[in-house]
């Protein structure tokens, strides 16, 4: 009987750190012994970290960006439709290139542009046709970068986005707030990072940035400008209904909870591991090896969950005397 | 701690009807293939039969021929494929770097426009293909708060019409614009594009009765079959205040409502997003600075080709050697994971 392949496929806008994530997997994987296969699917993806010998597959090989982008006059983003419209009418080669690959847990880089998940339907049909198919099961990583908590507004965008690629792809994915190590270079947030993370928090900072927005209307309004008297709305407090359907989001879709990361501190990379392969069934695929078994994933999915905004948040985002952004 | 922002500061007020004297920005947002390109030529050839030239700004490095006549162009100061092999960059990081080399000097461009403001009533801005690349990167932001401090500014967003009937297509649209909104917080008018080929009655039809639409979601077998309540919340409420209309960048319909829309938003902005400019002001400036700080020091010294590819490789390897010694022992994995 065949047995399943087991993986997750990346994805995340350049910048995120989706890249970086991934080699950081490998090295995870490397650690704890369990065997393991890049396969990079971003026909952009520069000065890849891989060694060599541990990428299965490369769309390269198939198609190369410039190529396309030459031949065809298209810019990059066009570019990158065209390849994964060509991946997709070459499906049957990469079925096979990836069964050839036996049962290495699979990492896949994608590309990150949103186009490809939203007005385009190639890279969501290839991964379906994938896992229905293929007796291959793939948890879905979202890479964002954590820059967003500077702002609840750009929160909020952030949040869109993320239901926006879980929709796009039509599957729960883990979002991954990444980069908060470095957010301890920043002036010191608003707001606590276990605000951002469930409604009840959300909607506390929402009424926290409407309040402070009301106060500024009013200094205004004694201000020598009459003007704005009749000015009894900012943003905050014109789209006040909006903002609080969108705090219900998160809780009402588990697919938009997003985990904190800190690439510089394996527990969170052992967490990441954990949820992924609790989404895959992988956990009881008895596959862990001797070392690997010795990791406790289920407490520290337990701990993390609870612990992890905390933790994070004393580490890198509690200051004295700072000015507040 | 008060900041300064929150101060009266009757040297940094703007006064509502000031804004009335400026000419409104449109910065032109949309996907690859949304027509976005074909759509800013039409609004300026429009605007220019209508009224007086507008200004136009070409912020898209990596585009062969502008088709529209450009006062600022991007590609003027930054040369893409330079930027491309000086950097050893792809793609994506060419177009970002590029973003960020003409971000640094945008006050430039700000100071180009205000010289100029009384001989135009609309500034047109086209951006890059890539829409990540603006509408979420800091050059992106830096750009665009600062024409929102200077200038009413609206967003036009622009949908593929006929790739928008796809039920999951259309509520991934809806959902980038909010996100766009949020992120910038400016006004946002959707424009429909590619109307010539299909109307777009059915998605004023979906955002007047949402059941319709989530019966077009069923019907589609598709992962979110049926909307949870607060999705549902959340775009009605969207609906509401979006200002949106249908236009063919082909052929020239619709751009008389498309005009009506930006003033609705050039009205919004003056209402809503105003009052808060003094401080979207001083939050600029503070981003400006640090952005500038990140970024001069790259570009202003006169580094060799080598040095710079030697330095970004220096330290995206100092990074991955970080985490291969970080996981090189099991041991200390393993007591580092287990509490």
């Amino acid at each position: 009987m065949e047995e399943i392949t087991f993986g997750q496929f990346v994805i995340g806008a350049p910048g995120s750190g989706k890249t970086t994530y991934c080699f950081a997997v490998e090295q995870y994987l490397t650690a704890v012994r369990r065997e393991y296969t890049i396969i990079n699917l971003d026909p952009a993806n520069e000065n890849m970290p891989y060694s060599e010998e541990k990428i299965g597959l490369d769309i390269n090989e198939l198609i190369t960006l410039e190529d396309v982008m030459q031949e065809h006059k298209l810019g990059p983003n066009g570019g990158l439709t065209f390849c994964m419209e060509f991946l997709e009418e070459n499906y049957e080669w990469f079925e096979e290139r990836i069964k050839s690959l036996g049962n290495k847990y699979l990492i896949f880089d994608l590309p990150g542009q949103i186009e490809l998940y939203t007005n385009h339907f190639s890279l969501r049909n290839i991964i379906q046709k994938l896992t229905k198919s293929g007796k291959i099961n793939l948890a879905a990583i979202h890479i964002v970068d954590g820059i967003c908590l500077t702002d609840a507004t750009k929160f909020i965008s952030t949040v869109l986005l993320c239901m926006n690629a879980s929709i796009g792809m039509e599957m729960p994915m883990i979002h991954v707030l990444n980069k908060i190590n470095l957010l301890a270079d920043f002036p010191r947030l608003r707001f606590r990072l276990n605000d951002f993370l469930n409604t009840e928090g959300l909607k506390y900072i929402l009424m926290s940035e409407e309040n402070a927005e009301k106060v500024r209307l009013e200094r205004l309004g004694k201000g020598a400008e009459n003007e704005y008297e009749s000015i009894k709305k900012g943003f905050f407090l014109k789209y006040k209904g909006l903002n609080s359907s969108i705090a219900e989001i998160i809780e009402d879709y588990s697919s938009v909870s997003l985990v904190p990361f800190d690439l510089t501190d394996k527990k969170y990379m052992a967490y990441i591991i954990a949820l992924a392969d609790k989404a895959t069934g992988f956990n009881y695929a008895d596959r862990y090896s001797d070392l690997e078994q010795r990791l406790e994933y289920d407490k520290i999915i337990e701990y993390m969950s609870f612990e992890a905004a905390d933790d994070l948040q004393e580490k890198y985002l509690d200051k004295d005397n700072e000015d507040i952004l | 701690m008060e900041s300064k922002a929150d101060t009266p500061d009757a040297e940094m007020t703007v006064s509502a009807s000031q804004s009335e004297d400026k000419p409104t920005c449109i910065i032109v947002m949309g996907m690859a293939g949304s027509g976005k390109t074909t759509f800013v030529k039409r609004l300026c050839s429009y605007l220019s039969e209508k009224e007086n030239k507008s200004y136009n700004i070409n912020l898209d490095p990596a585009v062969i021929q502008s088709p529209f006549p450009a006062h600022i162009d991007i590609r003027d100061s930054v040369k893409y494929k330079q930027v491309m092999k000086k950097y050893q960059l792809g793609p994506n990081g060419a177009i970002l770097t590029s973003l960020n080399l003409f971000a640094t000097q945008f006050d430039q461009v700000i100071g180009l426009i205000e010289k100029k403001q009384g001989d135009f009533k609309h500034i047109v801005i086209d951006t890059p293909g890539q829409i990540e690349a603006f509408s979420m990167s800091a050059s992106g932001q830096v750009i665009t708060e600062s024409l929102a401090c200077s200038f009413p500014t609206v967003i036009v967003y622009v949908i593929d019409t006929v790739r928008a009937e796809n039920p999951n297509t259309f509520l991934s649209n809806m959902l980038y614009a909010l996100s766009i909104m949020y992120k910038t917080k400016l006004p946002l008018v959707c424009a429909f594009n590619k109307t010539d080929i299909l109307s777009h009655e059915f998605a004023l039809t979906w955002m007047k009765d949402f059941e319709e639409f989530e019966d077009a979601l069923n019907s589609d077998k598709s992962y979110l079959s049926t909307l949870s309540r607060s999705m549902s919340l959340v775009l009605q409420e969207f609906y509401e205040n979006l200002n949106s209309c249908g236009v063919s960048a082909m052929t020239g319909i619709g751009f008389d409502s498309l005009l009506e829309s930006v003033q609705k938003g050039a009205k919004e902005y003056a209402e809503i997003f105003l009052p808060d400019i003094k401080q979207r002001m001083a939050i600029n400036e503070a981003q400006k600075k640090e952005f500038e700080d990140k970024n001069i020091q790259e570009f202003e010294s006169d580094k060799k080709e080598e040095e710079i590819e030697a330095k970004a490789k220096e330290e995206s390897d100092e990074l991955n050697n970080n985490l291969e010694s970080m996981y090189k022992d099991f041991d200390s994995l393993l007591k580092d994971v287990n509490q």
